[in-house]
C-alpha cells in the first residue's frame, strides 16, 4: 500500500490546496523535506506568503523568487532541498522588464502610480504574479520534484483560473475601448453614458492616467499570455498532482471536498486527501470507556487511603477524576465527528497526520510529521 | 471593558481563514444585540457563514433580520455601485443601463481600488446614515482586508479629482478615528497562525488608517491541573497496568496538557511581540461538538467576560 511519500513521489510537481489555517504551508514544507531526505532528488518547495517562522525553520533568513538551498545537516539526506516564495512586487517588476517590447515602455509602466498600486496591493494581481513565477519554476528541469503551497482555497481556484483570466483580460474588447483615444471613446454612442458617469465619479484625470497606463500595459500581452498558456497546460499533465488538505472536522473539510470536486471538473489529478492535526486513534478504544467508569465510581475510594484525611487532596481527586473523564469524552466526540467527516468517500487515498505535540520548528520535526502520517482505511 | 468596544460604530474582524473569524464576528454582534444595540453584520466575502450561524437561510444586499436587533447583509459590489450612482450621481436610470455590470466588472478589475472603495464606501455610508449603532464587518481572508482598510488613502492619492476624491476625505474621517472604527484581529494559538497574525497586525498598523484594538486568540486549549492535582494524576497513573483502558484516558489527558503548554508558549510569544499596548482575549476550543448556533451563544458569553 502506498505511503504518503510514495504518492508524492509519483509526480513531478504537486500543488497542495486547502482552506486557510489547516497547516498547508507546514505540510508542504514537511513533504519536501521528507522527499529530499529519503530520495536522491532535487526537491523545490515554493511557498506563497510564508510566515517568517517557516523560513527560519528551513534555516534560511528569507525566501525569494529565486530558489535558495536549504541545508539538511545531520539528517542523512540523500537529495537536496531548495526553497522559494513568491514576492509579488519583484515578480511583477521582472515580468514588466521581461515582456516589455522596449526599455521606454518598461520605464513608463514601472514609474506609473497605477502600476505601483496594481502590483503591490490589489486583489487578483497576486495570482498573476504567482502564476508567472510558478510557470518559470515548475518548468525548470533542475528540479525533480516541485511542491507548491497555494493560496487559501477560496483563492486557490481563482489562482488556477488566473492564466485564463489574464488571457481574457488582454483579449477583452473593453481593454481595446479603454485604450482608444479619448475623443473616439467619448463620441461613441454606446459608451458615452458610461464614460460620462465614470468621468464624474472618478475624475477625468484619473481616467486619462488609466488609459495611458493600459496602453502601455497591453504591450506586455503576447509574452504574458504565452507563459500563462503553457502553465495552464502544465496543470493537466499526468506528472502534475494535487493534494487536498483539511483540518479534522468542520468547514475546512467541506471546503476540501468542494476543491476536490472542482479539480475533477477541471481534469486535474487529485492524488491524496490529508486530514491534518487529527487525534491519534489509539486513544479511543472500547476499554477506555470501562476505565472512565472505573475513574468515576471506584477511583476516589481507591485513592482515599493514599490521601488519607486530607480533605483538600480529596477534593482534588474528585476534580481530577471528572476532568480526566471530560477530556477523554470531548476528544472522543471530536474524534467521532472527525471520522464521519473524513471518511466521506473522496475516491482518493486518505491520510491522517496526527496533531503535533511539540513545536514544528526544525527540518527534523517536520520530517517526523510526515513519517507519522497513517493511511486511513475506509 | 466590552462596553468600550461596543461603543464603536465600525468593527473590522480581521484574520486568516480557518481561525474562526466568522464565529467571533457573529458572537460579538450578538453580545451587542442582546444589550439593546442595533447591530448590522456585513459579510464581505459572500460565504454566508455568519448568516447561517445566526440561523438565516440566505443573505442579500438588503439587510435581513436574524434575531432581535441583529441584521445581516452580504456585500455585493455591483449592488453597491447601483446604490452609489442613485445616491450621489442622482441619475436613477443610469444603474439600469444594459451592460453596466460588465463594464463595471472590467473597470473594477483594471482600475485599482474601485471594488474596495465601493465596499468601504458602503460601510462608511451606513455609519453616517445612523441606522445601526454598531456595524461588525467579516471581511475576506487577511491580505485582502489590508487593501480594503487602506483603500481610502490609496485611492485618495491616485485620484485627484471627481466625486470619489471628495468622498475619500469623509471616509478617512470615519476610518481613522479610533472612537468610531477599530480592527479586531482573530488568530489561533498555533505557531504559523501566530506568525501570520503578527504580520497582519503590523500591516494594519502601518498600511491602514484603522486603529488595531486588540487580538482574540480563538480555539485555545486551557490547562486544568495544577499543584496537588498533578500529584493525584501521578497516583492514578499507578493503576495504569491494572485497569484496562486507563492508559488511553490518561494518554488523552497528557496529549491535552502538551497542547496546552504549546499554546501557552505561543501566547506568551504573541504578547511579547505585540507589546503591552494591545489587549489579548482568549476563547477556548470546542472540538466541533456544538451546533453553530449554540457555539455562537457560548462564545458570546465568553467574549462578554474576556473582552476588556
Amino acid at each position: 500500500m502506498k505511503s504518503l511519500l510514495e504518492s508524492l513521489l509519483a509526480r513531478e510537481r504537486v500543488f497542495v490546496v486547502g482552506s486557510g489555517g489547516v497547516g498547508k504551508t507546514t505540510v508542504s514544507a514537511a513533504l519536501a523535506i521528507k522527499a529530499a531526505i529519503e530520495r536522491p532528488l532535487s526537491v523545490l518547495v515554493v511557498t506563497v506568503d510564508p510566515a517568517k517562522r517557516l523560513a527560519s525553520t528551513l534555516g534560511v533568513r528569507a525566501l525569494a523568487n529565486a530558489p535558495r538551498r536549504v541545508e539538511l545537516d545531520g539528517l542523512g539526506a540523500k537529495g537536496q532541498l531548495w526553497a522559494a516564495s513568491v514576492d509579488m512586487k519583484s515578480a511583477w517588476d521582472d515580468l514588466v522588464l521581461q515582456f516589455s517590447p522596449d526599455e521606454d515602455t518598461a520605464k513608463r509602466i514601472l514609474s506609473s502610480p497605477i502600476y505601483h498600486n496594481l502590483s503591490a496591493k490589489f486583489i487578483g494581481s497576486y495570482d498573476y504574479a504567482a502564476v508567472q513565477v510558478l510557470a518559470a519554476l515548475t518548468a525548470d528541469d533542475r528540479y525533480d520534484l516541485v511542491v507548491v503551497d497555494t493560496p487559501p482555497s477560496r483563492n486557490a481556484l481563482d489562482f488556477l483560473d488566473a492564466p485564463a483570466r489574464l488571457r481574457e483580460f488582454f483579449s477583452s474588447p473593453l481593454l481595446a475601448f479603454l485604450t482608444l483615444p479619448r475623443r473616439t471613446r467619448f463620441f461613441s454612442a454606446a459608451t458615452r453614458p458610461f464614460y460620462l458617469v465614470a468621468d464624474m465619479v472618478l475624475g477625468s484625470a484619473f481616467l486619462e492616467d488609466l488609459t495611458d497606463f493600459f496602453s502601455d500595459f497591453a504591450r506586455l500581452a503576447p509574452g504574458l499570455v504565452e507563459q500563462s498558456r503553457s502553465f495552464s497546460e502544465l496543470l493537466t499533465v499526468p506528472a502534475t498532482g494535487f493534494i487536498a488538505i483539511a483540518a479534522p472536522y468542520g468547514p475546512s473539510v467541506d471546503e476540501a471536498h468542494r476543491l476536490l470536486q472542482a479539480l475533477k471538473t477541471r481534469d486535474l489529478n487529485a492524488v491524496a486527501f490529508i486530514v491534518n492535526r487529527s487525534l491519534p486513534g489509539w486513544l479511543f478504544t472500547s476499554q477506555a470507556q470501562g476505565a472512565r467508569v472505573w475513574l468515576e465510581t471506584e477511583a476516589p475510594s481507591a485513592l482515599a487511603e493514599r490521601f488519607a484525611r486530607d480533605s483538600k487532596a480529596n477534593a482534588a481527586v474528585l476534580r481530577v477524576v471528572s476532568e480526566l473523564v471530560f477530556t477523554h469524552e470531548q476528544f472522543g466526540r471530536a474524534r467521532d465527528r472527525e471520522l464521519v467527516d473524513a471518511l466521506r468517500d473522496v475516491g482518493i487515498d486518505l491520510f491522517e497526520i496526527p496533531i503535533a505535540e511539540s513545536e514544528l520548528d526544525t527540518p527534523r520535526t517536520l520530517a517526523a510529521l510526515i513519517a507519522s502520517a497513517t493511511r486511513t482505511q475506509r | 471593558m466590552i462596553e468600550e468596544l461596543l461603543s464603536k460604530r465600525l468593527v473590522f474582524v480581521a484574520g486568516k481563514g480557518g481561525v474562526g473569524k466568522s464565529t467571533i464576528a457573529a458572537a460579538l454582534a450578538s453580545v451587542g444585540a442582546q444589550r439593546g444595540l442595533k447591530v448590522l453584520v456585513v459579510e464581505v466575502d459572500g460565504k454566508g457563514d455568519v448568516a447561517s450561524m445566526l440561523g438565516l437561510a440566505r443573505t442579500s444586499f438588503v439587510p435581513q433580520l436574524a434575531c432581535p436587533n441583529l441584521w445581516v447583509m452580504e456585500m455585493d459590489t455591483e449592488a453597491a455601485l447601483a446604490e452609489y450612482l442613485r445616491i450621489y450621481v442622482k441619475v436613477p436610470f443610469i444603474s439600469k443601463l444594459p451592460g453596466l455590470g460588465r463594464i463595471f466588472d472590467f473597470v473594477s478589475t483594471a482600475a485599482p481600488g474601485v471594488r474596495e472603495i465601493l465596499v468601504v464606501g458602503k460601510l462608511c455610508y451606513e455609519v453616517r446614515q445612523n441606522t445601526y449603532d454598531l456595524i461588525v464587518v467579516d471581511p475576506p481572508a487577511s491580505g485582502h482586508v489590508i487593501s480594503q482598510l487602506g483603500v481610502a488613502g490609496d485611492v485618495g492619492q491616485l485620484i485627484q479629482l471627481g466625486l470619489v476624491k471628495n468622498q475619500t476625505q469623509w471616509m478617512l474621517g470615519i476610518l481613522a478615528d479610533p472612537r468610531q472604527s477599530v480592527a479586531l484581529l482573530v488568530a489561533t494559538p498555533e505557531e504559523t497562525p501566530i506568525e501570520e497574525a503578527l504580520d497582519l497586525a503590523s500591516r494594519i498598523r502601518t498600511e491602514t488608517p484603522v486603529h488595531l484594538e486588540g487580538v482574540v486568540v480563538n480555539r485555545r486549549f486551557v490547562s486544568s491541573f495544577t499543584g496537588v492535582e498533578t500529584e493525584v494524576v501521578d497516583e492514578i497513573r499507578q493503576f495504569g497496568d491494572s485497569i484496562i483502558g486507563l492508559n488511553e484516558v490518561l494518554g488523552a489527558s497528557d496529549l491535552f496538557a502538551r497542547i496546552c503548554r504549546r499554546h501557552e508558549r505561543n501566547l506568551m510569544f504573541l504578547r511579547e511581540q505585540l507589546g503591552d499596548s494591545l489587549r489579548i482575549a482568549t476563547v477556548g476550543e470546542y472540538f466541533g461538538t456544538m451546533e453553530p448556533k449554540d457555539l455562537v451563544e457560548e462564545v458570546a458569553e465568553v467574549l462578554e467576560v474576556e473582552l476588556w
